[in-house]
C-alpha cells in the first residue's frame, strides 16, 4: 500500500511539474492532464476547509453542550457561523446588507482593532527593549526604526532633508530589498526540495515511512 | 629314537651327542639336561622366586605375591644352585649404577623428578643398600608362577631383532662394548672380592643357578663355560673369550670374582652375537642409539664418546659405555663399605641428576649377605614401572635362542613360545612390556652375569665417569637447579579417590605454598584520617558537588509588564489621532519624491487601452481595508475616469469577493462600474495556477451565481492571457509570490500591477527589479503619491496628516522611552554587580 500510495504521488507530481515545462501547443494532453489534477486538487481544498469549518462547529457545540469553562464564546462563535452561512446562502455575498452588517459592520471593525493594538504593543516593546538588552543590536535596532519613521513621515513643509530621500530609500531598497530577496531565494529553495523529496518518495506526507 | 634329541626351538630332531641343533643352530644341551627352566613346547613354565623384584613391585602385586607365598612351599628355592659368592662388576660399566651407589651414600640427594616420574623411582632407605646375593637380575622378575604370561607375552612383544640378538650373543666379535667389558674386569679383578661373611647361604639364596628357576639357557651356558674353564688355562681368559664371545662381554663374568669368569666363558659369549646380529637387522628395527652402537662395532667407525674412551683408563679398545650396561646396575652391591676408594672418588664427582637415579638401579642392589632381610622389609610401595615389568620377560625369553644357531636365520628358526602362554599375551604384555632400548641394553649382559657370576662387583673408579668428560648430550640433560625447591612428587602418595585421576597416587602434588597458611588477615576499610584531613575532603567533597551542581543560564531579568505604560501609550495614540482626524488637519505635506515602481503603476495606468479587460486579485485582509483602499483608490479612480475598464474580481481569500464589493460600493461608487466577481478561488496555488490554466473551468460562475464568462464583462474572454492586465491588491508577500509565480508563463508579456501594503512591499520590490511585476503602489504612501499624480487629493490626503504626526509621536516616544529604559538598565545591572 505505501509502495501504491509513493508511486501515485510521484507520478501526479511529475505530470503537473511536466505541465509547466511542456508547451501546450506540442503537448496538450499533459497539459490538460496538469488542468484535471489541479481542479481535482482546488475541489479537494474546498472540502477540507468545509471539512474543517464542520469540525470547528462540531469542537465547539460539544463544549457547550458539556458546558465547560468558555463555553459562552463557543456557543457565541457556533451561532455567528450559522447566521453568516446562511446569510450568505441566502443573500449572497454581493449584498448591500451583507457588506454592511458583516463586512463593515463586524469583520472590519474587529480586525482594525486589532492592527490598532498591534501598534501600541510594538510600540511598547521598543521601549523597553533596551532595558532588556542594551546591545548593539537593540541599539542598531531602535534607530533603524527610528529612521524609517522619520523618512515614512513628512513634515509640513515636506520630505525631511537626507532621511526621507537618501537614508529611507537606501534602507527600503537595498537593505530590505537584500533582506527580502534572501528570504525569498530561501523559501524557493525549500520548496524545491521539499517538491523534489516528494517526487523521490523520500517525504511521504501521504502517509508511510 | 632315544638318541635323538628334539630341538627346544624348532623341533628338528638331532642326535644326542650334538651339541647344536642341525637346522637351526640352537643349543641342545639344555634339552638333554632336561632342565625345568628351559621352556619346551607345550610344557608349562616353572616358578621361580623374585624376592629381588618385590621392592619394586606395586602393592597389590606384593600383597597377591605375599598371599601366594604362605601357600606355595619353598622348596623351589632350594633348587636354585649357589651362586658365585662374589658379586659381579656389573656397575663398572654402568654409569647409573654408580650414580645408584652414590645415591646410596648421599641420602641427602633427591632424586629429580623428571627422573621420578620416568622411573617410578624413589629415594630408598638405608635398609635396602643391602649386599645383593646375586647378580641374576632374571631373578628380580619373580618366579615363573608369579608372572605365569610375561614370558610368553614378552616374548611375543620382543622385537625380531632383539631377538635375534639374543640368540647370536655367541657370535665372537669385537666390537666397542666388548673392549669396555675386558677393561671393566681388569679393573675389577683388582678390587677385593666380596667377603665371605656376604655369601649367601645355599638356603637363603633364591637366585641359585642350580634352582629350577635358572633359565635353562644360562645354565647350559655355564656348564660350557665350565667345559671351556677346564681345558683352557685359567690365567688366558681374555684370549679364550675372543673365540666365543668378545672381551668386553666375557668382562660381564664380574671383575669380582675370577672363578666367577672362569666359568663364565659361555655366557660371555652372549653379547658379541647378538650386537653382531643387531648390524644385520633393518635400521628401522633398531633405535638409533643401538645402532650407532652397533655401527660402532666397525672397525673403520669407531664413534665411541671420548669421555668414555677415557673412563677406560687410556684402553686402546673402546670401551662399552656404562649406561649401555646398565643391566649390570641390578649387581651392584648398595654397601658403599665395599666400594673402592677410587670408585667412591668418582662417585662423589658424578652430577646429582645421574645420583638420583640411584633407586632406579638400587633396587637391583640387593646384598648377597641379607637376602632375607630384603624379603622381610620390603620395598616402600610404589608402582613398578612397565620397563622393570618387561625385565623379567626378557630374561624368560633369554632362554629359548641358542647363540649358535640362531646366527644363521634367527627370526625363521626363532620358535614362539609355549603354546599355553601364548594366549594370554596380550593381557600379560600390558605389565611386562618394556622399551626396546632397555630391554636391548639389558640382555647382552644378562645372560654372562647370570650364568658366570652372581655376586654383584663393587663400584671402581673406573666405572663412574668423571663430570668434566660427560658428553654435551648428557650435561645437556642435567636439570638446571634453580633455587626453587621443588617438591618431590614421588613423595606423595596421594592417592586420588574420584574424578578422572581416581585411582592414580601422586599424580597432582600438594605443593606447600599454595595453600593458605593461615585465615586471611582482616583489612579494617575505615579510614585513618585526622581532623584536617576531614576537613580537606569536606572541601573537596564540596568542590565536586559544585562540579555536578546545575548552572542556571544567564538570562535577561523578567521585566513586569507596565500595563500603565501600556494603557498611557494607547491612550496617547488613539487621542493624537483621533485630535488630528477630527480636525481634519491638512498641515503636513504629502511625499512629494515618487518612486521608481509607483512611477511605472502610473505609465501602465495610461498605456491600458481604454475597457480593457482587466483582472482583479482581491487578497488582502479585512483588518488592512483601510490601508488597501487607501493605496486602490486613486489608481482606480484614474482608470474610471480614462480607461473604463472592464473588471473581473476573484480572490484567494474568503473575504476577498466581499472586500471586493466594497471597493466597488466605496472607493468607486461614483464610477459606473463594469465588473464580474469571481468569488472565491480556493486551492491556494494550486487554485491560481488551475485559474490560469483554464480560467473558465475553475471559476465558472460569478458570486450571484451566473455564468460569469457569458456576461458582457468577459465578452471575449476565455482563456487567462486574454486579459489587458492584472492588478493583485494584497498585504500578503505569500499571496503576492503565488500570483506573480504561478502566472508568469502564461500572461507573457501581460502588464502586471501590484498594491500592496507597506509591509508587503519590501518582499515585492525583488520582483519588481526582475521584471516580473510592472509596477507597484505601496500603502498610504504610494496613494498619496498617485493623488498627487492624478491631481485629485482623496482619502490619502484626509489621513495623511495624522500618519505623519502618529509616526512622529511613535519616534519620540521610541527615542525617549527608549533612552529611559536604556539608563534604568545600566542601574539595575550596576546594581545587580554591586549586589554580587
Amino acid at each position: 500500500m505505501r509502495v501504491f500510495t509513493a508511486v501515485i504521488a510521484i507520478a501526479f507530481g511529475l505530470l503537473v511539474l511536466l505541465g509547466y515545462f511542456l508547451p501546450p501547443t506540442l503537448f496538450p494532453t499533459v497539459v490538460d492532464l496538469q488542468t484535471v489534477l489541479l481542479n481535482w486538487a482546488v475541489i479537494l481544498t474546498g472540502v477540507a476547509a468545509l471539512v474543517g469549518i464542520f469540525n470547528l462547529i462540531i469542537v465547539h457545540t460539544d463544549k457547550v453542550r458539556r458546558a465547560e469553562k468558555g463555553s459562552v464564546y463557543s456557543a457565541l462563535l457556533v451561532l455567528s457561523m450559522l447566521f453568516t452561512f446562511a446569510a450568505g446562502m441566502l443573500l449572497r455575498p454581493d449584498h448591500v446588507a451583507m457588506q454592511r452588517v458583516v463586512l463593515s459592520g463586524i469583520i472590519l471593525p474587529v480586525e482594525a482593532a486589532l492592527m490598532g493594538l498591534l501598534v501600541v504593543s510594538l510600540l511598547y516593546a521598543a521601549i523597553r527593549l533596551l532595558r532588556r538588552r542594551a546591545d548593539a543590536m537593540g541599539i542598531f535596532f531602535i534607530l533603524t526604526a527610528v529612521v524609517i519613521f522619520l523618512g515614512s513621515a513628512t513634515l509640513p513643509f515636506g520630505d525631511i532633508p537626507v532621511i526621507s530621500t537618501w537614508i529611507r530609500p537606501w534602507v527600503t531598497q537595498v537593505l530590505a530589498l537584500g533582506g527580502a530577496r534572501g528570504i525569498l531565494i530561501g523559501v524557493a529553495l525549500g520548496t524545491l526540495m521539499t517538491g523534489l523529496r516528494v517526487l523521490f518518495a523520500m517525504d511521504r506526507p501521504y502517509g508511510g515511512k | 629314537m632315544a638318541d635323538l634329541i628334539n630341538c627346544p626351538v624348532c623341533g628338528t630332531e638331532n642326535p644326542s651327542d650334538q651339541e647344536y641343533c642341525r637346522s637351526c643352530q640352537a643349543a641342545l644341551a639344555a634339552t638333554e639336561e632336561g632342565d625345568a627352566s628351559s621352556i619346551q613346547p607345550g610344557q608349562s613354565p616353572t616358578k621361580r622366586q623374585t624376592a629381588e623384584l618385590e621392592p619394586i613391585l606395586p602393592q597389590w602385586l606384593r600383597d597377591a605375591r605375599d598371599a601366594a607365598r604362605s601357600t606355595e612351599p619353598e622348596d623351589s628355592n632350594q633348587a636354585m644352585p649357589p651362586q658365585s659368592e662374589k658379586t659381579r662388576p656389573i656397575a663398572s660399566e654402568d654409569l647409573l649404577a654408580g650414580l645408584q651407589s652414590q645415591s646410596g651414600q648421599d641420602e641427602d640427594e633427591d632424586v629429580p623428578d623428571w627422573l621420578a616420574n620416568i622411573t617410578g623411582a624413589q629415594p630408598k632407605p638405608k635398609v635396602e643398600q643391602q649386599p645383593e646375593t646375586t647378580g641374576a637380575r632374571w631373578v628380580e622378575m619373580g618366579a615363573r608362577d608369579d608372572f605365569p604370561s610375561e614370558d610368553a607375552a614378552e616374548e611375543a612383544d620382543m622385537p625380531d631383532w632383539l631377538a635375534g640378538l639374543q640368540a647370536t650373543q655367541a657370535q665372537p666379535e669385537k666390537d666397542e662394548l666388548t673392549d669396555i667389558y675386558n677393561l671393566t674386569r681388569s679393573v675389577n679383578e683388582s678390587l677385593p672380592t666380596q667377603p665371605p661373611a656376604q655369601e649367601v647361604p645355599p638356603e637363603a639364596a633364591p637366585h641359585d643357578f642350580a634352582s629350577s628357576e635358572t633359565p635353562e639357557w644360562l645354565r647350559q651356558m655355564a656348564l660350557d663355560a665350565d667345559e671351556r674353564s677346564a681345558t683352557a688355562e685359567a690365567g688366558e681368559q681374555s684370549a679364550e673369550l675372543p673365540l666365543d664371545a668378545p672381551d668386553w662381554l666375557s668382562g660381564l663374568g664380574g671383575p669380582g670374582s675370577e672363578s666367577t669368569f672362569g666359568e663364565s666363558s659361555a655366557e660371555v659369549s652372549e653379547p658379541a652375537p647378538a650386537e653382531s646380529e643387531a648390524l644385520d637387522l633393518p635400521p628401522s628395527d633398531m633405535p638409533d642409539w643401538l645402532r650407532g652402537s652397533a655401527e660402532s662395532e666397525k672397525p673403520a667407525q669407531d664413534t665411541t664418546p671420548k669421555w668414555l674412551r677415557e673412563e677406560s683408563g687410556g684402553a686402546s679398545e673402546p670401551e662399552t659405555p656404562a649406561w649401555l650396561a646398565s643391566e649390570d646396575t641390578v649387581y651392584l652391591p648398595s654397601e658403599p663399605q665395599q666400594e673402592t676408594p677410587e670408585q667412591d672418588a668418582l662417585l662423589v664427582d658424578l652430577p646429582d641428576w645421574l645420583k638420583a637415579a640411584a633407586p632406579n638401579s638400587s633396587i637391583f642392589e640387593q646384598p648377597a649377605e641379607q637376602p632375607t632381610s630384603l624379603q622381610e622389609t620390603p620395598e616402600p610401595s610404589f608402582d613398578s614401572p612397565d620397563w622393570i615389568k618387561s625385565l623379567g620377560a626378557t630374561e624368560a625369553s633369554e632362554d629359548v635362542p641358542a647363540a649358535d644357531e640362531e646366527k644363521s636365520s634367527p627370526f625363521e628358526n626363532a620358535p614362539a613360545f609355549t603354546p599355553d602362554l601364548e594366549g594370554d599375551e596380550n593381557l600379560s604384555s600390558l605389565f611386562t612390556e618394556m622399551p626396546d632400548w632397555l630391554s636391548n641394553a639389558i640382555e647382552p649382559t644378562e645372560t654372562p652375569s647370570s650364568s658366570a657370576s652372581s655376586a654383584p662387583t663393587p663400584i671402581t673408579s673406573d666405572d663412574a665417569l668423571a663430570p668434566s668428560d660427560l658428553p654435551s648430550w648428557v650435561q645437556a640433560m642435567r636439570p638446571v637447579e634453580t633455587g626453587i625447591v621443588q617438591p618431590s612428587l614421588s613423595s606423595d602418595r596421594t592417592l586420588e579417590s574420584r574424578g578422572a585421576l581416581a585411582g592414580l597416587q601422586g599424580v597432582l602434588p600438594a605443593v606447600p605454598g599454595f595453600a593458605p597458611t593461615s585465615k586471611p588477615k582482616a583489612i579494617s576499610i575505615k579510614l585513618n584520617t585526622n581532623e584536617e584531613q576531614l576537613k580537606h575532603a569536606g572541601i573537596l567533597e564540596q568542590i565536586l558537588a559544585a562540579e555536578t551542581s546545575p548552572v542556571p543560564m544567564e538570562s535577561y531579568a523578567a521585566l513586569r509588564t507596565s500595563r500603565g505604560l501600556r494603557w498611557v501609550l494607547g491612550f496617547l495614540m488613539v487621542v493624537m489621532i483621533a485630535v488630528v482626524l477630527g480636525l481634519r488637519m491638512e498641515n503636513f505635506s504629502t511625499p512629494l519624491l515618487a518612486p521608481n515602481e509607483t512611477r511605472a503603476a502610473m505609465s501602465l495606468v495610461d498605456a491600458l487601452p481604454p475597457n480593457a479587460a482587466l483582472l482583479v486579485a482581491v487578497d488582502y485582509e479585512a483588518s488592512r481595508a483601510g490601508e488597501m483602499e487607501v493605496a486602490v483608490a486613486p489608481m482606480f479612480d484614474q482608470l474610471m475616469l480614462v480607461k473604463q475598464p472592464r473588471l473581473t474580481f476573484v480572490s484567494t481569500n474568503e473575504v476577498g469577493s466581499m472586500l471586493a464589493e466594497r471597493i466597488i460600493t466605496g472607493p468607486l461608487a461614483e464610477h459606473n462600474v463594469s465588473y464580474v466577481n469571481l468569488g472565491y478561488l480556493s486551492g491556494g496555488q494550486m487554485g491560481i495556477r488551475a485559474f490560469v490554466k483554464d480560467p473558465v473551468a475553475a471559476a465558472p460562475l460569478s458570486t450571484s451565481l451566473q455564468p460569469a464568462w457569458e456576461s458582457t464583462t468577459l465578452t471575449g474572454i476565455s482563456q487567462f492571457d486574454q486579459f489587458s492586465a492584472v492588478i493583485l491588491i494584497t498585504d500578503n508577500a505569500e499571496a503576492a509570490r503565488s500570483w506573480i509565480e504561478q502566472t508568469e508563463d502564461v500572461r507573457g508579456s501581460m502588464p502586471f500591477i501590484v498594491i500592496s501594503s507597506a509591509q508587503a512591499t519590501p518582499m515585492i520590490m525583488p520582483y519588481y527589479d526582475s521584471g516580473q511585476v510592472t509596477g507597484v503602489v505601496s500603502g498610504l504612501y504610494g496613494g498619496a503619491i498617485f493623488e498627487q499624480y492624478i491631481g485629485q487629493p482623496g482619502s490619502a490626503r484626509t489621513y495623511w496628516d495624522a500618519y505623519s504626526i502618529g509616526m512622529l509621536f511613535a519616534l519620540i516616544l521610541v527615542l525617549g522611552g527608549g533612552f529611559w529604559n536604556l539608563v534604568l538598565g545600566w542601574r539595575e545591572r550596576a546594581a545587580a554587580r554591586g549586589a554580587e
